[in-house]
């Protein structure tokens, strides 16, 4: 996991001071004088709080990355294969992305705009909920072909980058054509028959065969006009 | 009890109690930053700081508590006039 290793050591110091402080003051038990008090205000308020401060943007860090969302076993499947450099689903082509690269996952499926951070802190807990009620004990292949989204994949967040507005989006005629209907999320960028399945493996193998024919039969048609 | 009342001999023991709560505080945190998985973080990020609030709250309460004590004790002594 890539960690800003400047935090994890203010977070090791603050650990570390503020426990010595207050082991100390467990053996030896000094008297309550001004001195003591100002100690036991480093060990118990200044370094702590300062410890917090980096766990908090550490443990913040850690929940966008891949590996964190692929901690829970019914989730190894989709981590794995946006990791897969010879998978062409659209969450391993994303994960290939520069932009993307480890925090694919979290930057596909986070909620935007100004309160986007605490809806998706709390869809994430929502997530812990169900798997711990649901589905810690399902194996994997069954939770693969079970687990679903809450509500259908937004086109918004896809056009968080792909706008729909740049020239070079509209110069291709199926989204000339599907403009409004992509931007109302009529039709979802990430169906079977735009752009593909985001993780393909999770849905019945004779679906995404029809899915990726029906879509090189209209590359086909678009190449030759 | 009025915070002025607690028995100084409790303020020990109070201390320690926060500093107990305050070094599980710490356990907790420290585990999150070199495990930052699922449980980890919460459990870092709700009883962790719950935890750590709590010993500070008490420290806060003692050092209070023992300021007013003081006072109390310096203001209750009868003044010395000179003749």
């Amino acid at each position: 996991m890539n960690h800003a290793a400047p935090l994890d050591l203010v977070a090791y110091f603050c650990a570390a001071a503020s426990a010595s402080i207050l082991v100390v003051y467990l053996v030896r038990r000094p008297a309550l004088t001004a001195v003591s008090r100002v100690w036991l205000l480093f060990g118990l308020g200044v370094l702590p709080i300062g410890l917090a401060t980096a766990g908090n943007i550490q443990g913040y860090e850690a929940t966008k990355q891949r590996p964190f969302c692929g901690s829970c076993h019914v989730m190894v499947p989709h981590a794995s294969d946006s990791n897969d450099p010879k998978s062409l689903s659209l969450a391993s082509r994303h994960g290939r992305n520069k932009l993307f690269g480890e925090e694919n996952c979290y930057m596909c499926h986070a909620d935007y705009g100004m309160y986007g951070t605490i809806t998706t802190k709390i869809g994430g807990m929502h997530h812990v909920w169900a798997y711990l009620t649901e589905y810690r004990n399902v194996p994997v292949e069954q939770a693969v072909k079970t687990i679903h989204l809450y509500e259908p994949y937004p086109n918004a967040n896809c056009m968080h980058c792909h706008s729909t507005h740049l020239e070079i989006w509209n110069r291709q005629p199926d989204h000339k054509a599907a403009l409004e209907e992509v931007r109302s999320g009529k039709i979802s960028c990430a169906s079977g028959g735009c752009h593909g399945f985001a993780h393909p493996f999770t849905k019945p193998a004779d679906v995404v065969q029809k899915a990726d024919a029906e879509r090189r039969d209209r590359l086909d048609a678009g190449a030759d006009r | 009890m009025s915070i002025a009342r607690l028995p100084a001999r409790a303020f020990p023991r109070l201390i320690a109690l926060s500093c107990v709560l305050g070094l599980a505080a710490i356990a907790l945190m420290v585990w999150s930053v070199a495990d930052p998985r699922p449980l980890q973080v919460i459990l870092a990020m709700s009883i962790g700081q719950v935890l750590g609030t709590l010993s500070l709250a008490i420290f806060a309460f003692v050092v209070i508590a023992d300021l007013r004590r003081t006072r109390l004790a310096l203001a209750q002594k009868p003044e010395v006039t000179s003749e």
